[in-house]
């Protein structure tokens, strides 16, 4: 395995040649703010707020799927970076109810740490939503599409990890829905093991065990990363 | 020539309404309403949500009473779990309602209300503030801002924070008292008991002098209704509705609250948010009632503490039968500071404070339930219908203030026909007005599910509708 | 906005609110603040989008700011179009409300 070296935000930094920007940086101490990444699951560049500039190409690249290569200049968290990464937020926060204050996932949300971290203190963009559907069909999980981003990590850690492939996306552009199996509701999903894993992937209060009251959701990922280790690398770390 | 006094905003109250003042030809008051101007909807948006979720929303209704909607909430949600919760997790809940109790009513005496009877219904209104009383009385004000604070902090070590904590949940409670808050609320309660006993015993000096308002402030007959324990004792978060009449007999009692609608209808007037709650078998509007503190003294046998039982005595006596003018709200409000106090006292060493076992677990087991606790300001009801997942369908929430709509109206009435006369508004008579509506304490946000600023405003009309003269004081 | 997948944030709502933007400018609701949102969105989704719906999408948008800049400017609320240029002496300059 080749080693290669780089430069993020002028920080020298050797990676291995199959590790993606957002690993190396990862190892390197640097945070580059994501919500579709997650640990063990495939990537698929959705939520641009990975996106680095790199010297050499004038488009930006997204972190967690672009390879590290010898002598790769990049920064992470430029002005203008930041700025992009904060009007990213306010159009989810635009797009659907994300009213922080009776969620059940208040104070343990990725969008909500993220909006914090990046100074997104306000949305200048006008709500376009209107009342989503709430899904607690199923007798253990709940399902409230106001608070979904669409980050996708519930269908690929069903199809990637369980193995179930329950959840999928529906609908196109703004009107795009996860849903379960082929649109049933979520109680009548046959395929769906009732794992849970969706709900320990999801990154906002969308998804939530049943009977979670307000600001009470908060995620085991450890369960999550002990499943991946003992898939991959056939080890049981618990 | 007949005219309209519009007082708008009125202030030193919770919420946003305005009073307006009909006078005939002779400038003589011929009616007066209390109008509570704006709207919130909570009820329509709660419809679609996990019934899980109903205590932190509702607790947003109001950031002075949250805890009262949190447990009414909480308590509708035990009913349609169909859960009796642990026994740690209602004495728990208690303790959050009393330090509730203690924190709102000391907000309502020493911050709003107390600049009225300590510099005077006439003083110049630039100073009669809690920042006036803090002027001409420091002690007194300091106490008093730290007994809201000792109430607060009640709240805060148990729910994590002061205002709108979410932790009563159907089923029970998610977390009991940490030893170190325990230690803390001891520590404060000799403090906050010295402060309540200065305040009744000034107040019960102040009766004297303000002897002309007791009268005329809202002193007539009516019912009243609130919570008593099974023998017939002061509650504030268990037992069952009880109704007495002005002349003190029970006509109604050991109501569940799950049967409030045989005995409370709900009328709507067009020029008020407020809903006007009756007492159905008397109809509307001769079913008038009152509820909040006064109610609940009224209405009790005893309240179980030796120092709030001998004033409760005292009370007594400042009505036959009932006590029928709501001027005696705030001395109500001063005795129930002190039960809260008594009562704290006597539960904080139980150890059953720091029990795990503090939630009910289970499902849907019923597709309706009724939730009451008493609010500061009186019983407050939240009743939802749900569907067999937990979702919530319908949502009705009966109010403190909702019900004391119809007395407040007739204090307005009756302290404007005794100090207003002519078309000039004297600010002193404005004010006599305002401080009618403030007795009640009424806490507009949670009534009306009204937003926006505070202050309440007064209107002169005349009797084709014109409007004559206009006071309001400025937020 | 019917042809974004959905995907990529900045094409899926971006677009939405380009389109309400427009929208608002052209119903004369619009004031000088939403056109210079109007551009900074537009720049945001053509750099970020992750495929080329989403990095043309604004392109329309963007060379008509150029080239009818005035058009865009006769359209915002009348309270909110620039101000005449005045000389840095001109005291009302800096007591606007």
């Amino acid at each position: 395995m080749a080693a290669k070296t780089l430069t993020i935000d002028g920080k020298m930094v050797g990676a291995h040649e199959d590790q993606t920007i957002l690993e190396a940086a990862r190892d390197a101490g640097i945070k580059i703010p994501t919500l579709c990444h997650l640990e063990g699951l495939s990537d698929l560049g959705a939520c641009r707020l990975c996106l680095v500039e790199v010297k050499g190409s004038n488009r930006l690249q997204p972190a967690c799927a672009i390879k590290v290569a010898e002598g790769m200049e990049v920064q992470t968290h430029s002005e203008r970076l930041q700025k992009y990464r904060r009007m990213i937020l306010e159009l989810l926060f635009a797009e659907r109810n994300h009213v922080c204050a009776v969620c059940v996932s208040n104070g343990h949300c990725e969008l909500q740490n993220l909006a914090i971290e990046l100074g997104m203190d306000h949305v200048r963009f006008d709500y376009r939503f209107s009342g989503f559907d709430v899904d607690i069909t199923h007798n253990r999980y709940g399902l409230d599409h106001n608070r979904c981003i669409l980050c996708t990590r519930c269908v690929r850690v069903c199809n990637e990890v369980e193995g179930a492939h329950t959840w999928d996306v529906a609908g196109r552009g703004a009107d795009a829905r996860v849903i379960t199996d082929l649109k049933q509701p979520w109680g009548e999903a046959d395929s769906c093991t009732a794992c849970g894993k969706c709900v320990m992937a999801c990154p906002t209060g969308a998804l939530f065990y049943k009977g979670s009251t307000v600001a009470e959701m908060e995620r085991d990922r450890t369960r999550l990363e002990f499943i991946v280790t003992a898939r991959e690398k056939k080890q049981w770390i618990v | 020539m007949a005219q309209r006094i519009e007082i708008d905003p009125v202030t030193r109250i919770e919420g946003h309404a305005k009073i307006t003042i009909q006078l005939d030809d002779s400038g003589n008051v011929t009616d007066a309403h209390f109008h509570v101007t704006e709207f919130r909807g909570f009820e329509r948006f709660c419809e679609g949500r996990p019934l899980w979720e109903m205590a932190g929303i509702t607790a947003r209704i109001c950031g002075i009473c949250p805890v009262s909607h949190l447990l009414a909430s909480a308590k509708a949600g035990d009913a349609i779990l169909a859960v009796d919760i642990p026994p740690a997790a209602d004495q728990l809940r208690r303790l959050m309602n009393l330090g509730q109790i203690v924190q709102s009513h000391a907000l309502s005496f020493f911050h709003l209300s107390a600049p009225d009877f300590l510099l005077g219904m006439d003083s110049p209104p630039a100073t009669r503030n809690v920042f006036g009383l803090m002027a001409s009385d420091p002690d007194l004000a300091r106490a008093g801002i730290r007994l809201r604070q000792f109430g607060q902090e009640i709240i805060e070590c148990l729910g994590g924070k002061k205002i709108h904590p979410a932790w009563a949940v159907p089923g029970g409670v998610r977390s009991a008292l940490p030893e170190a808050c325990r230690q803390k609320i001891k520590s404060k309660l000799p403090e906050a008991r010295a402060t309540t006993l200065t305040a009744l015993s000034l107040f019960k000096k102040l009766i004297k002098q303000f002897k002309a308002e007791a009268q005329i402030f809202g002193n007539f007959p009516s019912l009243f209704m609130g919570l008593v324990g099974p023998d017939g004792s002061w509650e504030h978060y268990g037992g069952n509705l009880r109704f007495v009449d002005s002349g003190g007999n029970v006509i109604a009692d050991q109501i569940p609250a799950a049967r409030y609608r045989e005995y409370i209808g709900e009328a709507s007037e067009a020029q008020s948010y407020l809903k006007s709650p009756y007492y159905r078998p008397l109809g509307y509007p001769e079913g008038i009632y009152r509820v909040g503190p006064l109610a609940r003294l009224n209405i009790c046998s005893q309240i179980g503490t030796p120092l709030a039982d001998l004033e409760l005595s005292h009370f007594r006596e400042c009505g036959n039968g009932s006590v029928t003018s709501s001027f005696f709200y705030h001395y109500a409000r001063l005795i129930e500071i002190l039960a809260a106090v008594e009562k704290i006292e006597a539960m904080i060493d139980n150890p059953e404070l720091g029990s795990e076992w503090l939630r009910a677990d289970a499902g849907i087991n019923k597709l309706e339930g009724v939730g009451v606790s008493e609010a500061p300001r009186g019983t407050l009801l939240h009743h939802y219908q749900v569907d067999a997942n937990g979702m919530v369908q319908k949502v009705n929430l009966i109010i403190a203030t909702g019900q004391n709509n119809l007395a407040m109206n007739r204090t307005v009435a009756q302290i404007a026909r005794h100090y207003v006369h002519g078309s000039k508004i004297q600010e002193g008579m404005l004010n006599r007005v305002e401080a009618g509506i403030r007795a009640f304490d009424p806490c507009l946000s949670c009534s009306t599910h009204a937003y926006g600023k505070m202050p309440l405003a007064i209107a002169l009309i005349g009797p084709r509708g014109e409007l004559v003269d206009t006071a309001s004081t400025p937020v | 906005m019917d042809e974004s997948c959905g995907k990529c944030i900045p094409c899926r709502a971006g677009t939405v609110q380009m389109h309400h933007l427009l929208t608002k400018i052209l119903d004369g609701k619009a004031t000088l603040k939403d056109l210079q949102k109007l551009e900074e969105l537009c720049d945001m989704v053509k750099n970020t989008s992750l495929c080329g719906l989403g990095q043309t999408a604004p392109n329309p948008v963007l060379s008509t700011l150029r080239f009818f800049r005035h058009e865009y400017l006769e359209l915002l609320r009348p309270e909110s179009a620039p101000a005449p240029v005045k000389s840095a002496t001109t005291p009302e300059v800096s007591t606007h409300a």
